[in-house]
């Protein structure tokens, strides 16, 4: 699954750790999902969508 | 970022860090009532009976709780830390099946004579150990 997390953190300028504060994960889980090693939970699709206010499925998108 | 946002900085982390430690620490204690036990047993420093069945018990209950604890270190942790946990635990009880298969053969051939249930629990630990280093290492 791809994700545009690392591009909408960087528009905000936040480092991973103030990401992964923001979403209350580890620094490793964001590293994971950036690089497409780690597809998140449901529920935290829907806490990364509500922290940019944007729909899901403008964050992550079922393309390989 | 807000300044409730920097307030709420490293929550997880020592959330995390807390429960952990409080692990750590049950683990030894429980480890220590065991080790305490057998080795009363081995070299008779008690020999009433209620002793040593309080000792049986007590480390009963001090297990009991270690596990208490770690699931709540597992309810603590994100998606990504309870991934790695359940890969680790899933490696740990095959390793283990296997191993233990494995070992009551060798039992029983005679190639080893003096089994003792502890390696059993080596192995288990071995691989449970390796497995969570190998999944931290994996996403990291």
């Amino acid at each position: 699954m791809k994700n545009r997390l690392k591009v909408l953190r960087a528009e905000r300028d936040w480092t991973q750790a103030d990401l992964a504060n923001e979403l209350d994960v580890s620094r490793q889980t964001i590293n994971a999902i950036e690089k497409m090693k780690f597809d998140p939970s449901l529920p935290l699709a829907f806490k990364c969508a509500r922290l940019f206010n944007m729909p899901i499925e403008e964050i992550f998108s079922d393309e390989v | 970022m807000t300044e409730t946002t920097k307030e709420r900085c490293s929550t997880y982390d020592s959330r995390a860090a807390r429960e952990n430690i409080k692990l750590v620490v049950w683990v030894f204690v429980w480890t220590a009532a065991f080790v305490i036990s057998d080795k009363a047993k081995k070299f008779g420093w008690w020999s009433e009976e209620w002793i040593a069945i309080a000792s049986i018990v007590v480390t009963g209950a001090l297990g009991l709780w270690m596990i208490h604890c770690y699931r709540r270190l597992l309810s603590s942790m994100d998606d990504l830390q309870r991934k790695i946990q359940l890969d680790g635990l899933s490696m740990a009880l095959g390793i283990s099946l296997v191993g233990t298969v494995l070992y009551s053969l060798l039992v029983t051939w005679g190639y080893i004579v003096d089994e003792e249930v502890t390696d059993i629990m080596l192995l288990m630990c071995v691989s449970y150990s390796a497995s969570v280093v190998y999944g931290t290492l994996k996403y990291r």
